[in-house]
């Protein structure tokens, strides 16, 4: 199980870092040890030497200078929610974790900007703007858990970044301790204008996975909550229809909220799972959710309903309340937890295509269905072009095993040929190592080396992800059954 | 030193002898940008026709070692563009095709050297929307565009150059060729190496093609202007329709000396009796812009406004936009030099950084118009001098720097939007600290080890 080159640990660092950050912050033991050995991506694990708890950006300077003295890897990790092992400890480590330095510090309403600590809970943003109207952007599904730090190593998205964006585009700057310990800030300040000279650090070191350095404080953008919602649920045929429905309404000049569909197969659990009323012949649906001033959200909502049914929707429902609303997100939103109606196992991919590319990819994914013989549900952010087909599996069936891996590795390829990407939002870490060459050519790899090397020459930071050759946690592959 | 005949005959042999100019009359144009008071003369100009030629160049200038520079129309404004002596001058303004327009994916790619202007009216013949307006947008090049990071008057509600670049090939300085981006709206394989090319200034690599993103096109919009007798009741207006959440496309800001040029050159009927002026501009859904026009000129009037025009027509607004686009050329006929520069406050500062401007003008003797983006808080002090005249030059000079040590102290910037180039060279390591400039140093010297590209530009 321990690859080569496992890193060990001597007490005495053990006791300079319990010096640095406190006893009770400091982690060690492999019973206690074991919450750390992987994140949301289950398939590889292995244990950090040591996990320490900081309270401050000066703790996590002077635990990283030790660590350079002693050449030891460092794993930053926020709330451990990745979906692509990027928090793994793959030769060990040591895991600093930023989960007790989580305070929102400042919130600047008349600039529109929130200063927070890393570890700082997504959701908790939001909640500390809301008052007076304001929300923080980026919504990934974990929002109720992860982190902040974890989202800027990330870029994450959510079901929202069809009309606002990512993470890239809502921080704003951010306070960084590099690996041989200097504590930097990138960006924009807390209290300095938007433009900064200089190459665009910031935008380098969002999505590095944490490669770079360890963010410890960020200044995200706020930005005025919608007046008002209209939410919709077009109920088709075919998913070519509603895939050309959703064309169709950006081509008219609507950008949505957000556009999420779901195809038959999953409409089918949800409805026998949670009774919201979908009929269980449909093809497919769609939510469309308009946002913004109340003033014309109405007459949208009449064209996107003219835009469905010209696309031979069979019906058009509008939530006529909040209530209503509420109900079609959590359809939507519990999806995956229907999917244990279907399968034992499920796979589930989160490749990324042209928005035009999406009717194609659907017919592809229905194709390597019928190759492999397995059922492929999909339900995903349709507006975006980012798929999340579900692989469903038995896992007691060692061909079925090995058909769901073919056929995930076989829609990956697919999406990086029609001009997407192997990930839309989960991030490559150690899961999808083996696409980075696929998808890139030997130029822009060496270019990313390159840029690793000048923030980390001694590529301690977060090792062995993302890059093609890097060193895996033991014999992982025949145990890719043990579903995502 | 010249450049060698063999470098030349070899630079002929690749992008065809009626590419390259070298006799000085023919270099002389390109011997300066859009930046007063910097001339260098390079060894020759080359008129680059598609990547490959740009990366058998820089193969054969990483051999002999020979500066390149690469250049668009020329039009920077902190001498970004500036020829080193005797370098080779790398114009991408022959690669001016544009590409494809994906209307089912709200995308544009098009070659370095399309005009800015040609893009906005290409999206907008596809029914749709690229909103970066660059002062200089009629002759500026989307290459030089991203080089720059170029901002506009649109900024505010829309954001720069970056927020709409999705993709780049650029030929790094050792002459390899990468693409970076695709055309979807999100993507988190690997690293982001497209934002560190946007804004670098031409010394991390050329960039060869853009794939740019584009929006609907806002259904309505309703512009008009607002003339103040004192110039903190502009400001003021500025801050209370920031605060009662309104987030205008434009909110630009002239004083009394830039009115009076603008109003001299383009004859549109400003007010000439005021202290400062705001050019206002909302766009969206025509009802929610109908609320936001409204809600606009109410404050405005409750600061004190002497008067509130609310443009009729299409054509009376780009009348009044196209007065503030004038503004730089307006003042630029009043005296033999302009220097413009480029000061960003955060919003809260504005006022009192625009009378800082007015102070210094008088402590030097210097003649200053100030315009700029208010809603970014992005000014453009614009002294009206004489190179000739050293003495002049000299209190220019002492003037800007207070201006900029003001900015800072006030939590600005030294640059808005024109980049650091060579005229704010000295002021960035003021302002990113050593840290961070050895990271620049260091990313710089991994991409371009042999300094080869737009040395000296930027930072040493």
């Amino acid at each position: 199980m321990h690859p080569e080159g496992k890193t060990s640990l001597s007490p005495r660092i053990v006791d300079a870092f319990m010096a640095i950050v406190g006893k009770e912050n400091v982690v060690y033991g492999e019973q206690e040890l074991l919450v750390y050995e992987c994140d949301a991506y289950t398939l590889e694990k292995n244990l950090p030497n040591v996990v320490l708890l900081p309270r401050s950006t000066d703790q996590i300077s002077q635990v990283v200078k030790i660590c350079a003295q002693e050449k030891l890897p460092i794993i930053p990790r926020g709330a451990g929610t990745s979906l692509s092992g990027s928090v793994l400890a793959v030769t060990g480590g040591v895991m600093i974790c930023l989960s007790r330095m989580n305070r929102v510090l400042d919130i600047d309403f008349r600039n529109r900007r929130a200063l927070v600590e890393a570890g700082c809970v997504n959701a908790w943003v939001t909640n500390a703007a809301k008052q007076k109207g304001f929300l923080y952007a980026p919504d990934p599904s974990s929002q109720s858990a992860c982190t902040i730090g974890g989202n800027v190593a990330m870029n994450s998205g959510g079901p929202h970044t069809l009309k606002r964006g990512v993470t890239t585009n809502h921080v704003l700057g951010f306070e960084i301790v590099f690996p041989d310990g200097e504590i930097v800030w990138l960006g924009t300040r807390p209290d300095g204008s938007e433009d900064v000279p200089g190459y665009d650090l910031r935008g380098a070191v969002i999505g590095c996975e944490g490669m770079f350095g360890i963010v410890t404080r960020v200044l995200v953008k706020l930005i005025k909550a919608p007046q008002a919602y209209k939410t919709l649920l077009g109920i088709f045929e075919s998913v070519d229809e509603a895939s050309q429905t959703v064309s169709d309404i950006i081509a008219a000049g609507i950008v949505p909220g957000a556009m999420e569909m779901m195809d038959q197969m999953i409409t089918q659990a949800v409805e026998a799972a949670y009774h919201f009323g979908f009929p269980l012949d449909a093809g497919a649906v769609l939510i469309v959710e308009l946002d913004g001033l109340a003033a014309g959200l109405d007459k949208q909502a009449d064209r996107v309903v003219e835009i469905c049914k010209k696309n031979k929707a069979r019906e058009v429902r509008i939530a006529k309340s909040e209530q209503e609303r509420m109900d079609l997100w959590k359809s939507r939103k519990r999806a995956f937890g229907a999917i244990g109606r279907l399968s034992p196992n499920f796979l589930t991919q989160d490749g990324v295509v042209p928005r035009s590319q999406l009717p194609e990819i659907m017919r592809f994914i229905r194709q390597t269905s019928d190759k492999y013989g397995l059922r492929i549900p999909n339900v995903f952010h349709a507006g975006d072009g980012n798929i999340h087909p579900l692989i469903l599996y038995d896992e007691r069936d060692p061909q079925q095993v090995k058909n769901a891996v073919a056929a995930g590795n076989d829609i990956l390829e697919r999406c990086i040929e029609l001009g997407g990407s192997a990930t839309g939002e989960h991030g490559i870490g150690v899961e999808k190592i083996d696409f980075m060459a696929k998808q890139f050519s030997k130029e822009t790899l060496d270019a990313m080396k390159m840029l690793r090397r000048v923030f980390d020459p001694e590529t301690r930071c977060n090792p062995h992800k993302m890059f093609p050759g890097s060193k895996r946690c033991g014999d992982f592959a025949g145990k890719k059954q043990i579903s995502a | 030193m010249a450049l060698s005949e063999n470098i030349l005959c070899e630079l002929q042999r690749i992008v065809g002898r009626e590419n390259v100019l070298t006799s000085k009359e023919d270099l002389i144009p390109y011997s300066f940008d859009g930046t007063a008071a910097m001339i260098q003369m390079p060894g020759c100009v080359l008129f680059v026709k598609n990547a490959q030629e740009v990366s058998s160049i820089l193969k054969l200038a990483n051999q002999t070692k020979t500066a390149v520079v690469t250049r668009g129309s020329g039009t920077g404004l902190s001498g970004g563009s500036l020829p080193s002596v005797d370098c080779i001058v790398m114009c991408t303004v022959r690669m001016d095709k544009i590409l494809e327009v994906d209307r089912a994916n709200l995308t544009m790619l098009v070659e370095p050297g399309v005009i800015t202007l040609t893009i906005a009216d290409e999206a907008i013949k596809a029914g749709l929307f690229y909103p970066p307006d660059p002062g200089s947008m009629k002759i500026s090049t989307i290459g030089g565009n991203v080089a720059e990071n170029s901002g506009g008057l649109r900024g505010l509600k829309y954001g720069i150059t970056r927020n709409y670049v999705m993709g780049l090939e650029v030929v790094l300085p050792d002459g390899e060729i990468l693409w970076t981006g695709n055309k979807c709206v999100k993507d988190v394989a690997g690293y982001s190496i497209k934002d560190l090319f946007v804004g670098s200034e031409g010394t991390l690599g050329v960039i060869t093609k853009v794939l740019l993103k584009l929006i609907p096109k806002p259904a309505a919009k309703k512009t008009m202007v607002a003339t103040f007798n004192v110039m903190d009741a502009a400001a003021q207006t500025v801050s209370d329709i920031i605060a009662a959440q309104i987030i205008p496309c434009t909110l630009e800001f002239l004083d009394r000396t830039t009115i009076h040029c603008v109003e001299d050159f383009a004859k549109v009927g400003l007010p000439l009796d005021c202290e400062a002026l705001l050019l206002m501009e909302t766009d969206g859904h025509p009802a929610a812009v109908a609320d936001e026009a409204a809600k606009m000129e109410e404050l405005a009037r409750k600061n004190g406004a002497m008067e509130v025009r609310v443009a009729k027509d299409e054509a009376e607004a780009n009348k009044l936009a196209s007065a503030r686009r004038s503004a730089f050329s307006a003042l630029a006929r009043v005296s033999p030099t302009t220097i413009l520069e480029d000061a960003t406050v955060p919003r809260s500062e504005l006022a009192r950084m625009v009378r800082f401007v007015e102070v210094i003008a008088k402590k030097y003797k210097l003649r200053v118009g100030t315009f700029g983006h208010m809603g970014d808080g992005n000014l453009h002090p614009t002294f009206l001098t004489d190179e000739r005249n050293k003495e002049e030059m000299h209190r220019v000079h002492e003037a800007f720097k207070e201006i900029f040590d003001e900015a800072i102290r006030l939590g600005g910037t030294i640059t808005g939007e024109h980049g650091v180039g060579l005229a704010k060279k000295d002021f960035l390591p003021k302002f990113l600290g050593e840290a961070q400039m050895r990271v620049h140093r260091e990313l710089r010297k991994a991409l371009d080890p042999n300094g080869i590209l737009n040395p000296g530009k930027m930072f040493e």
